[in-house]
């Protein structure tokens, strides 16, 4: 059974009258100890998606399953025990720690919520969480602002821990932060997998990151999956053009590799009534992508695209 | 060729900080220099003094910024304001916050040619539409009657590029132009402005963090940490031999490694972290980045080191990098 189980989950938008689907029917599953990767553009529903797993929004339909317990239309008390098994880190290392707060306390808030031992043994696991994601002891009595967006973003790491949760979603936990950053919070993240036997979902648009964290990747174009496959097999046979379109379009180190030509016309909008939501923009459109929208299916063992063509 | 561009020993500081120290460097005439380094690393600083684009607080220390002959740290306010939008020209970050959201797009670029050349409104106008067509907006004439807000994100810096193209400067200061920008539109954006570089023969300022930027759209990368240059080279030389440990730090730390055709995963490769953070080299009397270096030795923390040329044309201020090198440099000549 798998740790979490998606099937055909919406989340709507309702704006002056006008409902927009930002999670259009998703499907995906993550197995325990795996990461998934999960890439678009801004704008695809990514985040929305997370927020709705972690039941931070409300599905309109759709079934989300915590080792095959259905959480997707539990109340707020009956989903207190599954919150502690699934917890979040978000982009913004300023931006998510409550300011005047020690961190100490940010620590024991969700250990105090859950009635998780007493204060003496809140503070003690605070201790072992804070040295784990790599900061000193004295880390606990400081305020956010005392320290740089890497060491934040290691606190947001420790928070989402304290838990023990078995999955982690991360919205891009790497994107505000600098190159030399990244790796140390990447390798950090990588580490605590391997510890403490954690999933991941792995949100983020930056596909270099992506290739390097995932071990499987689901592409998402305007509310559905448009690919998934293990990492190895998206780089190197990408059936979807939108997958192609993007890793061509993704700048590499090295000036002596020829870039290739990026076959995309205009930006991410609404989806068009019917038919392939990739259409407009794709080099490859014919009649039946007007006519009819491609759903995901096998194209190799363990490889699905939603492409006519694929 | 005599540079476009010649900055010689510019520093710029706020009270009691001094946040670039004294930087060196040309820009060619039809070139891309791109300026290369973290946040906070004095980038953005150095490009908006070439401008005399500074927040109220900070100042020019000292140095000289030579343009077509002009030192624009001397200059007045009126010959700045001469050059800038017309033969310098800056395209910023943030498209949205940048354009006027109550005037229509074809107005702002009016005005930007009715600024710097005697033309009517109505052949500004038509100039605009011009402008807006060679970008690659469709339907330019109806195009210039809306306002920003109806544009997307890669539309409105493409209205940007229009702007500052509009009086074919000699010279574009691209500030993080694609930062904002999802990864197919930042191609676009960004070989939409190679194209016009190429056509009207000017040279870009391309400041960015992202090394896949630099290497697909730069000739000649800068790379700046804690307010110096600590390295210059070609890009092809730049990539294929990094000397400044910081810069074979930063390219060890990318998910994506030149020599690999997939890339790294995190099963097979770890990624090389450069340890600590920026803010140790505040404190330090010599090199900035003796703190975080794994190379460090005593001489290194006595001065900060100058920059000096290697054999390929890079140039490079580390003093081990100069010792390993400097017997082939005499050798050459």
């Amino acid at each position: 059974m798998s740790l979490l189980s998606v099937d055909g989950l919406r989340t709507r938008y309702v704006t002056r009258g006008r409902a927009i689907n930002a999670v259009d029917g998703v499907s995906l599953e993550v197995d325990r100890g795996e990461t998934v990767g999960l890439v678009g553009e801004s704008g695809c529903g990514k985040s929305t998606l997370g927020k709705t797993i972690l039941r931070l929004l409300d599905p309109v339909e759709g079934s989300i399953r915590i080792r095959g317990h259905e959480i997707a239309d539990l109340g707020q008390h009956a989903l207190m025990p599954f919150r502690s098994q699934m917890q979040m880190v978000f982009q913004d290392p300023f931006g998510s720690l409550n300011p005047r707060q020690t961190v100490a306390k940010l620590l024991t808030t969700p250990l105090k919520v859950h009635g998780r031992g007493n204060r003496a043994e809140q503070h003690r696991r605070a201790l072992d969480i804070i040295s784990r994601v790599g900061l000193p002891a004295d880390a606990l009595d400081r305020y956010p602002h005392e320290f740089s967006g890497g060491q934040r973003q290691r606190i947001g790491i420790a928070r989402a821990l304290v838990l023990e949760p078995d999955l982690i979603i991360c919205d891009e936990p790497v994107s505000a932060l600098d190159l030399s950053i990244q790796a140390q919070i990447l390798n950090l993240l990588v580490d605590l997998k391997r510890d403490l036997g954690l999933s991941y979902l792995f949100i983020s648009h930056d596909l270099s990151v992506v290739r390097y964290f995932a071990d499987r990747v689901l592409v998402m174009y305007l509310g559905r999956i448009v690919e998934s496959a293990g990492h190895a097999a998206l780089w190197q046979e990408p059936r979807h053009p939108y997958t192609r379109a993007l890793l061509a379009a993704a700048p590499w180190p090295d000036p002596e590799r020829p870039r290739q030509p990026v076959a995309l016309r205009g930006e991410l909008s609404s989806a068009a009534s019917g038919g392939c939501r990739f259409r407009a923009r794709c080099p490859h459109a014919f009649d039946r992508c007007e006519a009819e929208e491609p759903v995901l299916r096998t194209v190799a063992p363990g490889h699905w695209a939603a492409c006519h063509l694929a | 060729m005599a540079p476009l561009l010649e900055v010689r020993d510019l520093a710029v500081g706020f009270p009691g900080q001094v946040v670039v120290h004294g930087v060196s460097f040309h820009i060619d005439p039809g070139e891309t220099l791109a300026l290369v380094g973290e946040s906070g690393c004095g980038k953005s600083m150095t490009a908006f003094a070439l401008m005399r684009l500074l927040p109220p607080t900070a100042r020019i220390l000292r140095g000289q910024v030579l343009f077509d002959g002009t030192d624009l740290v001397a200059a007045s306010q009126r010959v700045m304001r001469d050059i800038l939008g017309k033969r310098i020209s800056l395209i910023q970050q943030e498209p949205m916050t940048s354009l006027n959201p109550v005037l229509t797009v074809g107005a702002q670029i009016a005005e930007v040619i009715r600024r710097h050349e005697p033309v009517s409104r109505a052949a500004a106008h038509r100039r605009a539409e011009e402008l807006l067509d060679l970008v690659g907006i469709p339907e330019p004439g109806r195009r210039a009657k809306e306002f920003p807000h109806n544009f997307s994100g890669g539309m409105r810096q493409r209205v940007m590029v229009a702007m500052a193209v509009a009086c074919q400067p000699r010279l574009i200061i691209a500030d993080e132009p694609t930062t904002a920008l999802d990864v197919t539109i930042q191609a676009q954006v960004l070989d939409l402005l190679d194209g016009l570089r190429g056509q009207l023969g000017m040279a870009v300022l391309l400041i960015t963090h992202d090394l896949g930027v630099v290497a697909q759209w730069a000739d000649r990368a800068t790379v700046m940490y804690a307010g110096r240059i600590v390295e210059q080279a070609p890009v092809r030389p730049f990539f294929r031999r990094p000397r400044h440990p910081y810069t074979r730090g930063l390219l060890d730390a990318s998910v994506n490694e030149a020599g690999e055709a997939d890339g790294a995963h995190y099963t097979t490769r770890r990624l090389n972290e450069i340890s600590g953070s920026v803010a140790s080299a505040a404190a330090e009397p010599g090199c900035p980045f003796a703190p975080r270096c794994r190379e460090m030795i005593q001489a290194c923390r006595a001065a900060p080191p100058a920059l000096e040329p290697m054999p390929d044309g890079s140039e490079v201020a580390c003093i081990i990098a100069a010792r390993t090198e400097a017997p082939r440099v005499a050798a050459v000549g």
